[in-house]
């Protein structure tokens, strides 16, 4: 009995080890298994960013700012995958009279990136508006998340700034733009 | 490595989901659900939709969304076309037409989760028949539009995985890349900066990470390691710079520089002696790199595990063997204890 069992856990562990070392063909590809836990997610408010900076008339020139909402990254993947936090101009700005094409934007994060578990979160050079990403219809990167061991998580609050055109005419101004973490 | 790795998974596969299930993390979450069996020991391949599939392949891949916001929220589901340029994965937004969005559908295409809520969908990938060998790129995108009520900028909110699919006859190419030179440079803010080359040599993109260290400074001194900082993903063909910032203290050296990166489970490791230039803004020339062995070489804990285990299951064997041979005279006699 010792016998019998002693061979089958030896059968067993080889198995095992042979299992692990010879990988399936490639071909496999229709055979998959089911993953646990691995999200990883982003909120921001829902609501519109609002752009102050004066009256529009006699403001060209000059640029309208305003804060996107607080925005969340938990990565809860658990492993040592960075990520990204990009940023697209989608709509123009327009008051129905005017468009203001989205390449007059700019996103930028002022202020630090809190963080929690273990990742280096940067928005590079983009600090200040000065220095800001100028939009564009394609995603740009605003924020990587980098040097990530495990759980993690990052906080950041991008701003945006709109240049006024010369032929800008008053009123209430909207427009969109995508964030997408991936 | 390939044991460790196997012993992991088991460990983050036994928590059971369901009623015990955690919250959703804030906001919109995204989370594949399975993944191909060929590729469990690849990190990637848990958390992007990775695989080599045949020209003409029909393929499936289960994921969820989940709402951890307080009020329920509207989602539009749809496959992205992507580019992986200058060292970064880009998810192109809703109507750009690409290889993924011609070929992958999902179900639902749109749902509303209530606050707290999970929902399943299924991405169908229908490669074409005609697709010529190359790897394609796309995202499985979740997206919550913008408000449409009032003024100001709205914010179209957008969760992704990516997508990897190497499609060509026969098996994947392989994946492989180089650490062509290293060189010290200096931050405009007088931080000391190390710039790696590497170039993605093999047959798909990669994601890398990893790490650097000095040592052999002045006075033999040694630092780190440094976390590099790097664009994501390389694409194919694609050569990078890979950069490390450092503390202001360091010295100027010369300094034994020994770069490590990792994608999924390929790791290689590339040292030059480099030294960082005064001026603030300026970079030292580039040296060529030599290729080392990997610190944590992967190879040499696989082959002491296996023989290890392989070594304690031929002594149990042998002693269970021992123990029930015929007894013979002079023997010590062993009673059974039960």
């Amino acid at each position: 009995m010792r016998t019998r069992l002693a061979v089958a856990a030896t059968a067993v562990t080889v198995a095992g080890l042979s299992s692990l070392l010879l990988a399936p063909s490639a071909t496999a590809q229709s055979v998959t298994f089911t993953l646990t836990g691995a999200s990883i997610s982003v909120s921001e408010p829902g609501s519109a960013a609002a752009l102050t900076g004066g009256a529009l008339a006699g403001l060209t020139g000059t640029s309208l700012t305003g804060a996107l909402g607080s925005t969340v990254v938990t990565d809860q993947r658990g492993g040592i995958t960075g990520w990204t936090s990009k940023i697209t101009g989608t709509t123009a700005f327009s008051n129905g009279t005017t468009s203001i094409p989205v390449t007059s934007a700019k996103a930028w994060v002022p202020g630090v990136i809190s963080t929690t578990g273990v990742v280096a979160a940067s928005a590079g050079t983009y600090l200040t508006e000065l220095t800001g990403l100028a939009l564009t219809g394609s995603a740009q990167t605003l924020v990587t998340a980098t040097a990530v061991v495990g759980n993690n998580s990052a906080t950041f609050t991008p701003s945006i700034s709109v240049a006024i055109p010369s032929n800008a005419t008053v009123g209430d101004y909207t427009g969109a733009v995508t964030q997408t973490v991936s | 490595m390939l044991l460790l790795v196997g012993a992991a998974l088991c460990a983050v596969t036994l928590p059971a989901t369901g009623a015990g299930e955690p919250p959703p993390p804030p906001g919109l979450g995204i989370r594949l659900l399975e993944a191909p069996t060929n590729r469990a020991s690849d990190f990637r391949a848990r958390v992007y939709i990775i695989d080599r599939v045949a020209p003409g392949t029909v393929f499936t891949r289960r994921f969820e969304i989940s709402n951890g916001d307080r009020e329920p929220m509207d989602v539009r589901l749809y496959p992205a076309a992507a580019e992986v340029k200058e060292g970064s994965f880009n998810v192109k937004d809703f109507g750009v037409a690409g290889e993924i969005t011609q070929w992958a559908s999902i179900t639902p295409s749109t749902t509303r989760l209530e606050s707290g809520g999970r929902a399943q969908a299924t991405v169908t990938f229908r490669v074409d028949p005609k697709a010529t060998e190359s790897e394609y790129y796309g995202g499985v995108v979740a997206e919550r539009p913008a408000a449409q009520s009032g003024s100001g900028v709205g914010v179209n909110l957008r969760i992704a995985l990516r997508v990897y699919l190497s499609v060509g006859p026969g098996g994947e190419p392989a994946s492989d890349f180089a650490v062509d030179s290293l060189r010290g440079a200096r931050h405009a803010t007088g931080a000391p900066v190390v710039v790696a080359q590497v170039k993605n040599t093999g047959g798909r993109a990669l994601d890398l990470t990893g790490d650097l260290r000095l040592s052999d400074g002045p006075g033999g001194v040694s630092a780190g390691p440094f976390p590099v900082r790097l664009g994501t993903t390389l694409g194919i063909g694609q050569t990078s710079p890979v950069t490390s910032t450092l503390s202001n203290e360091l010295a100027a050296g010369p300094w034994l520089a020994r770069i490590q990166l990792k994608s999924g489970i390929l790791t290689r490791s590339a040292q030059a002696t480099i030294s960082f230039p005064d001026g603030r803004g300026t970079s030292g020339p580039p040296v060529a790199a030599v290729e080392t062995k990997p610190e944590d070489g992967a190879l040499f804990p696989v082959a002491i595990g296996i023989g290890a285990l392989l070594l304690l299951a031929l002594l149990v064997t042998l002693f269970l063997l021992w123990r029930r041979r015929p007894r013979m005279a002079g023997d010590p006699v062993y009673t059974e204890s039960s």
